[in-house]
């Protein structure tokens, strides 16, 4: 077939601009991969419905295995890479290892970065809300017990760092 | 020495897998060069493989090559049930199915290109034309007589029949007032972990392979390669990286990889 | 895994969008939120020759009250009509339904639009847009047209959108404040595909009497089943277990649910009423949850 040759695009991906030239059709989660370099997103359904690629779009999460990266220019994505740096780890890292939230490791930065926008948005959420914000993300290795124990130690803490910056 | 039973440990790959920078088979850094592998099905049960065109694929900017399964029996021994089982009886397959294939899915060619997206673009211009047969797909049809047989040193359909009884059934049998005569049927369980299986398989000095795989197994994935490729065990080097769940499901050895 | 080769349009406008629609006809597809469409293309059961991506178009992000309606341009994602008053307040069967709508990832970029232009038979918006005879705004470079959701939804992922055409709005009809709605449905999972679901709403007269009673169900047909039988029992009446009861059994009558690979027929004729009864109930609790307020 014609047509879908290379175009230029460039995204800005935790706060870096990636310019590559890439067909209308690569996703997000292969740009992020394989052009950005950044193996944290995982790839593990290609439809949506796992959650290991999930990323955020202008802080909102978003499966990036449903996006074409040409498509999301003009927007900022974050990925797992963009949660810590070289200094500091997000409370939700911290509270992951802490609670035991992972094993294998494949689902975490999906988990992260939904977890991420859920406690932004609900800072002081109830167990049931925990639950039910990280029921869209597969994880098979840790039967989801630790992970909901990990988000409201997060949550807490990250209440208590707020309530001390004001 | 710190005493650490009874204390409460950090696990050590918890840092990088949280900060996404875990090394699953798929993150493992590709050297130039690095080909995608995908595979053309069969969408039949049974069928005779007449012919493969694989011209137009071939044709695809990026295609390297397109093997058959004739290709690939001049460089790899078929695969066996390797089951230790009295009365079992044993079966080969083809890595690439050769004259007939034997299930919808079943490879009959693979495909090597540059990329991931190109491989199947190939893939879907790969004319293969096939005569279909008569196929037993459950066990009911399996068992009929004049069934579509589907081994044919095994003209019964029937792999392995087993039995077993507990003791003094017979007694307890005849002192019971119930008797409850039952089938069970169940379907086939499998292990679904959240990272796909993958390989990524690297030449090295000459004539040696380092073999990255998503496996919990890799001394027996090395052993297994090289019954299938003839050769010594001390050309390959089987690499698992972070694994991303096994289930069971990474325990064998599977004609694709 | 991977789609097949595409042109892509990223138009600014309404009218550009048209015009690029009009020029491939059926062989385009519009890109909202992708949700339903990317996972067809990742598995190559679709291969459009273009994909005219709306996600640039301020023409169509629009939702506001009009009159007597609440307008859903075809850019609104499915979380902004969740998290807005004005559809908490004039459509609360929409702000019910929609946290059934698949997971908080992909109500973020999902469209409302989107998803009933899509018309999976089990999408939740397909029963809501049913129970409310909501109208669907159709536009090509040919003009305007509006239809009903009878002849919008043809059947499974069908449509009466044109090649050229594209669903460029809904209008939900809005209502009073004391007005409350229901969404319940049976499923595998929380976020995963619905078996079975039911849609309702319900207005008041003062006194508590049912003024009128919208119900729908997604799961019992190829396209989403408007229950007027229960309806119509439901209505004039004050909601009573036994008149529930009456219209959840009636509304069973005569249907004939596809089979599937989640639940035969049978199931789904068994749980329907069940169903009905709790949506009906729930709303019915959340009047006089209001009005303890």
């Amino acid at each position: 077939m014609d047509g879908g040759e290379k175009v230029w695009v460039e995204l800005l991906v935790n706060g870096t601009i990636y310019r590559r030239q890439i067909e209308p059709r690569r996703l997000l989660v292969d740009f992020i991969r394989y052009d950005a370099g950044l193996t944290g997103t995982h790839l593990g359904c290609a439809h949506g419905v796992c959650g290991a690629c999930t990323v955020q779009i202008d802080g909102a999460a978003a499966r990036s295995c449903l996006h074409f990266a040409v498509d999301v220019q003009n927007s900022l994505v974050t990925t797992v890479e963009g949660m810590a740096d070289d200094k500091h780890v997000h409370p939700l890292q911290q509270a992951f290892q802490e609670c035991h939230a992972l094993q294998c490791g494949f689902c975490t930065p999906g988990f992260l970065l939904t977890a991420d926008e859920f406690l932004r948005e609900t800072p002081a959420p109830t167990l049931e809300q925990v639950r039910e914000a990280m029921s869209n993300n597969l994880c098979r290795c840790t039967g989801y017990v630790n992970i909901v124990k990990a988000v409201l130690l997060a949550a807490e803490r990250i209440r208590m760092l707020e309530s001390k910056n004001t | 020495m710190k005493e650490v039973a009874s204390e409460r440990i950090l696990r050590v790959e918890d840092n990088y897998l949280l900060r996404g920078a875990g090394m699953f088979v798929d993150d493992v850094p590709e050297p130039p060069g690095t080909l995608h592998a995908s595979f053309v099905m069969s969408p039949h049960a049974a069928a005779r493989i007449v012919s493969i065109d694989a011209r137009a694929a071939l044709e695809l900017p990026g295609v390297q090559a397109v093997l058959t399964g004739d290709d690939l029996a001049m460089l790899t021994r078929p695969m066996s049930t390797g089951i230790d089982l009295p009365g079992y009886i044993a079966a080969d397959r083809d890595v690439i199915a050769r004259s007939v294939v034997r299930f919808v899915g079943e490879h009959v060619a693979v495909v090597l290109a540059t990329d991931k997206y190109t491989v199947q673009d190939a893939i879907e211009l790969v004319q293969v034309e096939y005569e279909v047969l008569p196929s037993s797909s459950t066990l009911e049809q399996a068992l009929e007589a004049g069934a579509a047989i589907v081994h044919e040193h095994v003209p019964d359909n029937i792999l392995y029949r087993g039995a077993f009884s507990s003791p003094d059934f017979d007694v307890a049998h005849s002192c019971s007032e119930h008797h409850l005569t039952e089938s069970f049927r169940h379907g086939m369980v499998a292990g679904v972990p959240m990272e796909p299986r993958g390989c990524l398989a690297v030449p090295e000095r000459g004539d040696m392979i380092v073999f990255y795989t998503s496996t919990q197994i890799p001394h027996i994935v090395r052993t297994g390669l090289a019954e299938h490729l003839d050769c010594s065990e001390s050309r390959i080097r089987v690499v698992a990286p972070d694994v991303g769940g096994g289930s069971a499901r990474k325990q064998f050895s599977t004609p694709k990889r | 895994m991977k789609p097949a080769k595409f042109e892509y349009y990223a138009p600014q406008t309404l009218q550009e969008t048209l015009e690029v629609l009009a020029f491939y006809g059926e062989d385009a597809r519009i890109l909202a939120g992708g949700q339903s469409l990317v996972p067809l293309l990742n598995f190559r059961i679709m291969q459009p020759s273009a994909l005219v991506s709306i996600n640039h178009c301020q023409d169509l992000h629009h939702l506001a009250l009009e009159a007597e309606d609440i307008v859903c341009g075809a850019l609104i994602r499915q979380v902004e009509a969740e998290h807005s008053a004005v559809v908490s307040q004039s459509c609360p069967l929409l702000a019910a339904a929609l946290p059934w709508v698949g997971g908080r990832a992909n109500r973020n970029r999902g469209t409302v639009c989107g998803s009933l232009a899509h018309a999976d038979p089990l999408a939740e918006l397909t029963a809501v847009a049913t129970a409310l005879d909501a109208k669907f705004m159709l536009a090509s470079v040919h003009g305007r047209r509006e239809v009903l959701p009878e002849e919008f939804f043809l059947g499974e992922l069908s449509t009466c959108i044109e090649p050229g055409e594209m669903l460029e709005a809904v209008r939900f009809p809005a209502v009073g404040a004391d007005a409350t709605a229901a969404f319940v449905e049976v499923g595998n999972r929380q976020h995963g595909f619905a078996v079975v679901g039911v849609a309702a709403q319900l207005e008041y007269e003062p006194d508590g009497r049912y003024r009128r009673v919208r119900l729908a169900a997604i799961g019992v047909g190829s396209t989403p089943v408007r229950l007027e039988v229960a309806e119509g029992i439901l209505t004039d009446t004050y909601g009573d277990m036994a008149t529930v009861k009456e219209a959840s059994h009636a509304a069973a009558i005569g249907l004939e649910p596809p089979g599937g690979f989640h639940a035969d027929a049978a199931y789904r004729l068994k749980v329907l009423p069940v169903l009905i009864e709790r949506a009906v109930k729930q709303a019915h609790a959340a009047r006089y949850e209001q009005k303890e307020h």
